[in-house]
């Protein structure tokens, strides 16, 4: 078989890759220092020793916040569009039509913070389980 | 064709800034005093907006007299759920945001019904759904209410992503996305078997508006979780943006083509299905909700048929149907004691504990059944003639078989009303009301009695379609 450059470049990135990630797993195999037992089986919380339960209430702020970003975040996707395809200056004609889009999404967010949901409360109850 | 052409659309635009602004704003007014006199304004701005013509934004948004149709009945339909909500004096729900949410939603199926390029229809479809995605939990502190959404969020989106799916399969095949140049060309399986595949799927979403077998089975549990305002909102005017996307797009498929096969076996399934499950029902919107489905399998009769009569009583009916649903949802919400689901033994005694709401029951519920001299009748009427001029004979029989069936939960209303006997207290409502309903059931017995009128608006606008 006679392979082209292209095909060559491709499967070499391809054993790349693969390496990368098997490189250290088998590395970590050989070289680690073997340890059983203690606190080896507990979660990982930055070498800090856990206290209390993994499933804690904790507070619905964060969600809103995540929530609102994903949804804006998604809008900020239809402007790239926007700006492929009026790479050159329009007139006011489609300035106007933007300038809508992003009253919407300003409304949007009057709405939300008449709502009260960017308002972070003074102290966030994190109820771990008795 | 000037900005008045758009008048309809653009007046319920400001009903929802204006309501934007009420929920923003400090004043913990109602909007209950205000809002259905706008909406009524409304449909006099879909009125006179009946008779304009004309295409917008590169021939996406079409004027027609389907369109024009469609919106006056949608701005009816929203005027009246409004007028239901607002008879509600203690509902701690019916704030300002709700209202504006109802009000989006049906801005959205305003839009869709004027929209005639396949990825605008897909656009307003989910801005009418999204609202009301988020109106259905509004119920309170009320656990049914959030299963209600979930289940009616879960199956939509899945929905609505095949539909999409089966939309990419249609650009794939015609190449164009314009209803027009769709038109144009073949839609035999042997001709164009990929974009057959994918008109069925993209149907799939709109059925699923419309609560056609197999796309059903949120509907029952939808209509009771949600609550008793929300259920007489969406039991009645997403299915009209569901009809019109569907007429249009029956529009371009033959008779007993495999399209039109499939929508006729649906049909009849969903009302078996729907009148089957509705027998053993005993919560009032539960049965409704199953008797939409069943609707849903009628209203497949004249799509099916694919004639300039089968569209025209397509469109008929679905006026027909949220008149006598909104006739029905009226009473539920009216005998409803602090937002709670009514059953049919909570509608015991109703001929002495208020004879005005049984009259008005028993008009829906004849009406629903498909009795003379009521709307119901002159719809199943036109469908079933439409039907059986295209050669649809079993489909007929079908639906013939499936009123009489429908006759005894319908007509069961009407005997816990009439002779059910009860002790509870007489149910009080303001005479204003109570007119409100009255006049709701005398439109139901006028469009029965005189239908030419409503018929003759709804052919001309199929006929356009459809020469």
């Amino acid at each position: 078989m006679v392979f082209t450059w292209l095909q060559a470049a491709i499967l070499l990135f391809f054993l790349g890759g693969i390496l990368f990630a098997a490189g250290p797993l088998v590395g970590s195999l050989l070289i680690a220092p073997k340890a059983h037992g203690g606190a080896m089986g507990e979660s990982y919380e930055c070498g800090v020793p856990t206290h209390g339960n993994s499933w804690i209430k904790f507070g619905i702020n964060y969600y809103f916040y995540a929530l609102i970003f994903l949804a804006f975040e998604v809008d900020i996707l239809y402007l790239f569009p926007v700006a492929a395809a009026y790479a050159s200056p329009q007139g006011l004609a489609t300035t106007f039509k933007l300038l809508v889009f992003l009253a919407v999404l300003a409304a949007a967010v009057v709405y939300f913070m008449r709502k009260g949901v960017f308002t972070w409360p003074r102290k966030i109850q994190v109820s771990p389980r008795p | 064709m000037s900005i008045f052409s758009l008048l309809p659309e653009l007046w319920l635009l400001g009903l929802v800034c204006a309501l934007f602004v009420a929920s923003i704003s400090d004043k913990k007014q109602s909007v209950a005093s205000w809002l259905p006199m706008a909406a009524g304004l409304g449909v006099l701005a879909a009125l006179f907006a009946l008779g304009e013509r004309g295409e917008f934004l590169y021939a996406a948004y079409k004027l027609d007299g389907l369109s024009q149709f469609f919106k006056l009945v949608i701005a009816f339909g929203f005027a009246v759920v409004t007028g239901i909500a607002a008879g509600n004096k203690e509902g701690k729900d019916l704030t300002p945001d709700y209202f504006m949410l109802l009000a989006l939603s049906a801005w959205g199926l305003m839009l869709l019904a004027s929209c005639v390029e396949l990825i605008t229809l897909y656009l307003a479809l989910e801005l009418s759904s999204y609202s009301l995605y988020a109106l259905i939990p509004l119920r309170g502190k009320d656990r049914r209410a959030a299963e209600a959404g979930i289940k009616y969020i879960l199956f939509g989106a899945a929905v609505t992503a095949l539909a999409l799916f089966g939309l990419s399969y249609i650009i794939a095949a015609k190449h164009t996305t314009y209803l027009s140049g769709l038109a144009a060309t073949s839609w035999s399986f042997a001709d164009a078997p990929m974009a057959v595949i994918g008109l069925t799927l993209f149907l799939a979403g709109f059925f699923y508006k419309l609560a056609l077998f197999p796309f059903h089975f949120w509907c029952p549990d939808v209509y009771q979780g949600a609550k008793n305002e929300t259920a007489a909102y969406v039991a009645t005017i997403p299915k009209l943006g569901a009809v019109v996307v569907l007429v249009r797009l029956a529009a371009f498929v033959a008779p007993h083509l495999e399209v039109t096969t499939i929508l006729a076996i649906l049909g009849a399934v969903s009302m078996t299905a729907g009148n089957l499950a509705a027998l053993v029902q005993r919560d009032l919107k539960r049965l409704l909700g199953f008797s939409s489905v069943a609707h849903a399998g009628y209203v497949m009769l004249g799509l099916a048929a694919g004639s300039a009569a089968g569209m025209s009583a397509a469109a008929f009916y679905s006026l027909a149907y949220i008149l006598m649903n909104l006739a029905a949802f009226y009473v539920v919400c009216a005998i409803a004691k602090n937002d709670e689901n009514p059953s049919l033994d909570d509608l015991d005694g109703l001929y002495k504990r208020a004879p005005a709401l049984a009259m008005i029951l028993a008009v829906a519920a004849f009406s629903l059944v498909g009795l003379p001299p009521t709307a119901g009748f002159a719809g199943k009427l036109f469908l079933l003639s439409a039907a059986w001029d295209q050669g649809y004979h079993w489909l007929v029989i079908v639906a013939v078989l499936n009123t009489a069936i429908s006759i005894y939960y319908y007509l069961g209303l009407v005997r816990h009303a009439y002779t059910g006997e009860s002790d509870a207290p007489a149910i009080v409502w303001p005479r204003g009301y109570l007119i409100f309903g009255g006049a709701l059931a005398v439109l139901v017995l006028l469009l029965g009695i005189l239908p030419a009128p409503m018929y003759d608006l709804a052919a001309q606008a199929a006929g356009q379609l459809h020469p």
